[in-house]
């Protein structure tokens, strides 16, 4: 076997196979998890993080004789319903989160940041985490499996090809 | 996605992966046909399991807790792993959908904990163990219980400060049963998403009670690792054989001293911050809050420490590389005094240069400069360390083994790593780079292009002494070339990405960077899929590597660096061989394995292909409608997935004035498959002397796919373009092999049978 292509055998093309694996791991991941995503419907459920009501008093004070920054107030009672649920979960819940599992109209307001009174006490509600479905184009799970099979016979090459010499070894013996 | 579930999937998976694994290649390294026969006993039967739990749990011999630490590090470095790699699956979209934002923030979080504390630390504190004493001529380090305990504090910390995962799965799976008290109270302990700098006021305000135990989990790391520190120092110190004086201590054991020097100076401040901010969670203290204290003060506080830690990291690996570099070129190290110099320089310097972390925080201008002055100044030791060991491969005779293959791939990113880092000293750079994903790439150039590199150089190097065995050498050299690669890429665009200004730790970016980001996350892939290699050969050959037949395994005699480690494994190695002569004079397995030595040379004789031409008309053509089959089934997959247009094959045999049906230019892409290419091809290979018949196929189908592609286009695009081209080209290689397949098996049974 010539020395080129004994390197090319033994690195290059496990090589190549192993980028390809890598490549079909990355799409395969995306693309499966698009494909999930749609089905099971865990995403689009953004998070509130709702800070204590002292929290909430020093933003407000702020840290400056200024005092702080001038943020926009919602009444619990406009609240949509699963925002209601969200924000009471996040009083509730020791790290300060809560769901938003339902239509969603202040999303903007949540974005930047509000001030929610309810019950004479008012606490600051930002979104902390706006979990969005992915859009991924479906090729990408099929061709990521693919490249990963590809990838697959690319790392075997080597013993494959082994095998296979010594296939032709022993015909040159028997013939 | 629910992440505590699937990180906690993935660790299972790995764990049955490697149990599974451990079996089978303790199975297949029985009786062999070498002659490296071992009787072993069942791991089921009780007694050994039993003894085998006593053995490790209370072992105190300093190469039996090595061992422990080496395994712990790994594991450690696994889990962390699995985080790095869900967060750059995170990365592969510009939006936090993959995993939430939360998620995100906790990997972050988790990853540079358990990496930085809990994986590269002991690790190197594993190796120290194992092979200081041996190479400083001491019988066990100088406290070996102490030295016992040091490490038995480790699992529970690590333990202690991941107990987020665990708790979120626990209260996942019960609060699917039942509710209660219960599921809330492990519902409350959540992955907190603050960094592994754990800056106030975020770790202060923050209300979740994880964030306790991480602070007393690393508390406790701290004082595991202060134990292990104790030891070297005293061990080097007290225990050196006759043979070892200051002027002949070998440079790794230089190292690990000024690291255990550091340790012993950074990390009881480490220590004192950590329990100031556990006061201000929970028993009203305010250093570090706003009224009464200061939260930049946790970070003066942290940096004091951290800025060392990461010389702490990064001395053991430089140790490492003055230590195997000159065994792989033949030549002794270069300016060892200065090496050593140089160590005990960047020791002292590591603790005034703290603040070039907080240029941006607040500080005097005039005070930033001279910290910009010794972070410059820092550089230089590090730069002399790297001249040195230039000079000392110049000229000198690289093996190209796996460890020196190391050696250089890390002197090579280690030097991208270090000439970023000078940059980021300078006050206006860093001003402008800080928080950006160059501060990433910059660090992970190091923390990864130097530490696992010369760990898994030394794991290498000292594997026949360990276990006896070599492992597996090849597959060594393409894993340490996937290792640098993926390194290289992903880090690399990492300062790319940095360079754009993009900031680092969100899990939303601008689409714009959604290219660069994936091909990171595949860079980083590469890595993941280099380290499961490096584990399979690590287990496999521990059972079923080449045993070796003497200690002089890497040739040291010749040069006379034949070193104190190796004379020890070359004194045991005689002592064995006298109590217990198993291991005989010679176990090299037969060469066939081994493709470089008396490889099989193929070269069938061309005259008979050319026996019969109705035989060779008869084969190709089966051989043809076998391959053309087989690219059928590739076409009508990649027709199904939808790259492909079988309409393509209606234009074929409207080209040829047939019907324009696909089924007719179908049947017509079938008959040229079968007799005219498969007959070129007859007619072609002949002509190729001395290429096995394969290869010869796979080239021809490479280079007919081309003329497919074309012919068959219609129209792609973007993704479906690249699936087009992929598929088409894998279906011309089916084609190939199939052709030339079933061509030389018919060979094959024609030879057999006369
Ligand atoms: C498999 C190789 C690795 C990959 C793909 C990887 C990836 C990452 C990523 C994506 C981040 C987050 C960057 C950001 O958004 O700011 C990160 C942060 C970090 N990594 Fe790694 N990493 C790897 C290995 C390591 C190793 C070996 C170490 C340490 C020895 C390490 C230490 C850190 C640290 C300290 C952080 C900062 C965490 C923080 O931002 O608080 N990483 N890494
Ligand atoms: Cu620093």
């Amino acid at each position: 076997m010539s020395d080129v292509r004994a390197a090319f055998l033994t690195y290059g093309v496990p090589f190549v196979g192993s980028v390809l694996l890598a490549v079909g791991i990355a799409g395969g991941v995306m693309g499966g998890y698009a494909l999930f995503q749609e089905q099971t419907d865990r995403c689009g459920q953004p998070e509130l993080s709702v800070a204590s009501a002292e929290e909430t008093e020093r933003v407000r004070e702020g840290f400056t004789p200024a005092g702080g920054p001038n943020v926009p107030r919602l009444r619990f009672a406009d609240l949509s319903p699963a925002e209601r649920r969200a924000v009471e979960a996040g009083i509730e819940d020791p790290d300060t989160e809560g769901t938003v599992e339902g239509s969603f109209p202040n999303r903007d307001a949540f974005r930047r940041g509000v001030l929610v009174v309810a019950e004479n006490e008012t606490r600051y509600v930002t979104l902390a985490t706006d979990d969005r479905c992915p859009q991924v184009s479906p090729l990408l799970l099929p061709l990521g499996l693919a490249a990963g099979l590809l990838g697959v016979v690319g790392v075997l090459t080597p013993p494959l090809y082994r095998r296979y010499l010594a296939f032709e070894r022993r015909q040159r013996e028997d013939g | 996605m629910n992440r505590a579930l699937v990180e906690f999937g993935a660790l299972c998976a790995l764990a049955v992966l490697l149990v599974g694994f451990v079996a089978v290649a303790r199975r297949a390294g029985g009786p062999r046909a070498d002659g490296g026969y071992r009787q072993r006993s069942s791991l089921l039967d009780p007694s050994v399991l039993r003894a085998g739990v006593v053995r490790w749990t209370t072992t105190t011999d300093h190469r039996d807790v090595g061992l422990l630490y080496i395994a712990f590090g790994t594991l450690a470095a696994l889990w962390g792993g699995v985080d790095a790699m869900m967060m750059r699956t995170e990365l592969l979209t510009p939006a936090a959908d993959v995993w939430s934002e939360a998620t995100y923030n906790a990997l972050f979080t988790t990853h540079g904990i358990t990496m930085l504390f809990f994986f590269v630390t002991p690790v190197f504190f594993g190796i120290g163990n194992y092979f200081l004493p041996l190479l400083i001529g001491a019988d066990d380090m100088a406290f070996p219980r102490v030295n016992a305990i040091g490490f038995w504090l480790l699992p529970p910390a690590l333990l202690i400060t991941r107990a987020g995962l665990p708790s979120q799965v626990a209260a996942q799976v019960l609060g699917a049963l039942v509710e209660g008290p219960l599921v809330d109270f492990f519902a409350a302990l959540e992955e907190p998403g603050i960094g592994w700098t754990l800056y106030t006021p975020l770790s202060t305000v923050t209300a979740n009670p994880q964030i306790d135990l991480v602070l007393l989990g690393l508390h406790l790391s701290g004082i595991a690792t202060t134990v292990g520190a104790i030891n070297f120092v005293v061990t080097v110190f007290y225990e050196r054989g006759p043979d070892t004086d200051w002027a002949t201590l070998d440079i790794f054991s230089w190292t690990m001293l000024t690291t255990s020097g550091i340790v012993l100076f950074a990390f009881p401040l480490l220590g004192s911050a950590l329990l100031m901010l556990l006061a201000d969670r929970n028993l009203g203290t305010t250093f570090f809050t706003v009224g009464g204290g200061d939260p930049i003060l946790w970070q003066h506080l942290f940096w004091f420490f951290g800025h060392p830690e990461v010389y702490i990291l990064f001395l053991p690996a430089t140790g490492l590389m003055s230590l195997i570099l000159p065994k792989m070129v033949g030549r002794a190290l270069f300016g060892f005094r200065y090496i050593v110099y140089s160590t005990l320089a960047i020791g002292v310097l590591s603790f005034g240069v703290w603040a070039h972390h907080m240029f941006t925080t607040s500080m005097n201008p005039r005070l930033s400069a001279s910290f910009m002055a010794v972070s410059v100044a820092i550089a230089v030791p590090s730069a002399i360390k790297v001249f040195n060991w230039i000079t000392t491969i110049w000229d000198g005779r690289l093996r190209m083994a796996a460890p020196g293959l190391l050696c250089i791939g890390s002197i090579g990113t280690f030097v991208v790593g270090g000439v970023t880092g000078v940059f980021l000293a300078a006050v206006p750079v860093d001003i402008f780079y800080h928080g950006t994903y160059y501060i990433v790439g910059h660090f992970h150039l190091i923390t990864v292009g130097i530490i696992p590199m010369m760990m898994i150089a030394a794991s290498y190097y000292w594997y026949p002494l360990i276990t006896r065995r070599w492992y597996d050498r090849r597959l060594a050299r393409f894993q340490v070339g996937l290792l640098v690669v993926g390194s290289v890429v992903t880090f690399g665009i990492l300062l790319a990405l940095g360079f754009q200004s993009l900031p680092r730790r969100y899990a939303n970016y601008p689409a714009a960077f959604a290219p660069l980001q994936q091909v990171a996350t595949v860079g980083s892939y590469v890595i993941g899929l280099s380290a499961i290699l490096w584990l399979y050969n690590m287990i496999w050959s521990y059972w079923n590597g080449d045993p070796i037949d003497d200690a002089d395994v890497w040739d040291l005699k010749e040069t006379g660096q034949f070193t104190a480690e190796w004379q020890w494994l070359e004194g045991r190695l005689e002592r064995e061989y006298n109590v217990t002569p198993t291991e005989p004079e010679s176990v090299r397995p037969a060469s066939t394995t081994d493709p470089e030595r008396g490889s099989p040379h193929v070269l069938a004789d061309p005259r008979g292909l050319v026996r019969s031409v109705l035989d060779d008309t008869l084969y190709g053509a089966i051989g043809g409608l076998l391959g053309t089959l087989a690219m059928s089934g590739v076409l009508f997959t990649a027709a199904f997935i939808g790259v492909f247009d079988v309409a393509a094959f209606a234009e074929l045999a409207g080209l040829v004035g047939l019907r324009e049906s696909a089924l007719a230019g179908y049947l017509l892409f079938i008959v040229g498959g079968v007799t005219t290419w498969a007959i070129l091809f007859r007619a072609i290979a002949e002509f190729l002397p001395g290429q096995v018949l394969v290869v010869s196929g796979l080239s021809y189908a490479t280079i007919m796919s081309t003329g497919f592609m074309i012919a068959f286009y219609t129209g792609q695009s973007g993704l479906e373009l690249v699936g087009y081209l992929g598929f088409v080209l894998v279906a011309h290689w089916l084609y190939g092999l199939g052709l030339a397949g079933t061509i030389r098996y018919a060979e094959y049974r024609r030879t057999v049978g006369e």
